[in-house]
């Protein structure tokens, strides 16, 4: 799996990327422009370098969010099974142990999206931004 | 040192502003300064909400001697006319209208400043210039490479004078702008490109 071609075209051309537009999910392409790197994809959503990159950081706090979400969302229904009765399905020690565990895992996912340090872009004394062509 | 700009005197009338966060006072430390006898046209986008109705033509309609507004779709360009892009489209000039339109989203804004400032230099050649103002991000930087590819200029604001420097420090940093001016520099570069005159910068 990569992230960008083995080299990127500097007479304007495209060439494919290993990544997936963060709007579509479609085939992003990446091009050159001076020191300007253009992302888009097939419809024509586009990007710039810091641009896609802290997309990436922002979908993945999403999925663990949402990974956060159905493990409490699991831990409270299995409780609530139990409560009522109904985690003989189950049965009802493994349910009670089940959410448990649910819920300290939600507990450590929290835990890694608050230690978490996603890239922000760097802003120079100088006056410039962003990365130089190699 | 002085740099001479637009030394071959070309006539220049198409002026494309693009801004976003502190881009209103920029637009109106521009727009002030203008006569209402320009010879020239001037597209706006201004990074805005998709979903709230903002008055922003009639609030920069009050700082500017020429008239501003929003376009409709096949609107004619006009001379003398300031026009901002609706908010939820890209605006973009084909031959000598706007089009307005839901395209896919750049740098995840609708309206962007690219397809503005690409659309003109493909429609308006040497006679478009872009100018990014205060703002964040990159949004611009793809336009103004098209502007000048096509023989237009390109210039950014001076970033110590802007409210967010981002926007025209990357104009800078990737694109080698003609013109790094103040507010007060650019509407005097606008009216004397807009008559084929040269204008001295650095004095």
């Amino acid at each position: 799996m990569h992230g960008l071609p083995e080299s990127i075209p500097r007479d304007g051309g495209e060439a494919f990327t290993g990544l997936v537009c963060p709007d579509c999910s479609g085939n992003i392409v990446v091009s050159a422009h001076e020191a300007h790197l253009s992302f888009s994809c097939r419809v024509g959503h586009t990007y710039a370098l810091a641009e896609i990159t802290m997309a990436k950081e922002a979908a993945l706090e999403t999925v663990l969010w949402r990974a956060v979400f159905s493990f409490e969302e699991l831990a409270a229904l299995l409780a609530d099974l139990d409560r009522q009765g109904f985690a003989d399905t189950f049965g009802v020690e493994i349910c009670r142990a089940r959410s448990e565990l649910a819920r300290e895992q939600a507990s450590r996912l929290r835990t890694i999206i608050e230690t978490d340090r996603p890239l922000t872009e760097r802003r120079r004394e100088n006056g410039e931004i962003g990365s130089s062509p190699p | 040192m002085i740099h001479m700009i637009n030394g071959d005197r070309t006539v220049r009338d198409m002026f494309l502003l693009g801004a976003s966060a502190g881009g209103i006072k920029a637009l109106i430390g521009i727009l002030r300064l203008l006569p209402a006898t320009l010879p020239a046209t001037i597209g706006i986008v201004l990074h805005r909400s998709p979903t709230y109705e903002s008055q922003l033509d009639g609030l920069l309609g009050r700082f500017s001697a020429l008239p501003v507004g929003e376009p409709a779709d096949g609107d004619p360009i006009k001379v003398g006319q300031v026009y901002i892009a609706p908010r939820d489209v890209h605006m973009s000039v084909d031959d000598h209208k706007w089009r307005l339109n839901r395209g896919p989203k750049m740098h995840f804004l609708r309206p962007a400043v690219d397809p503005l400032f690409t659309s003109a230099a493909a429609s308006h050649g040497p006679r478009a210039v872009g100018v990014l103002l205060s703002g964040g991000g990159s949004d611009g930087v793809l336009g103004l490479l098209a502007i000048k590819a096509a023989g237009g200029l390109s210039v950014a604001q001076q970033p110590a004078e802007a409210q967010d420097p981002s926007m025209p420090q990357h104009a800078i940093a990737e694109d080698h702008v003609d013109a790094i001016l103040r507010l007060d520099q650019i509407a005097s570069l606008m009216a004397a490109l807009a008559a084929g005159e040269s204008f001295a910068n650095g004095v």
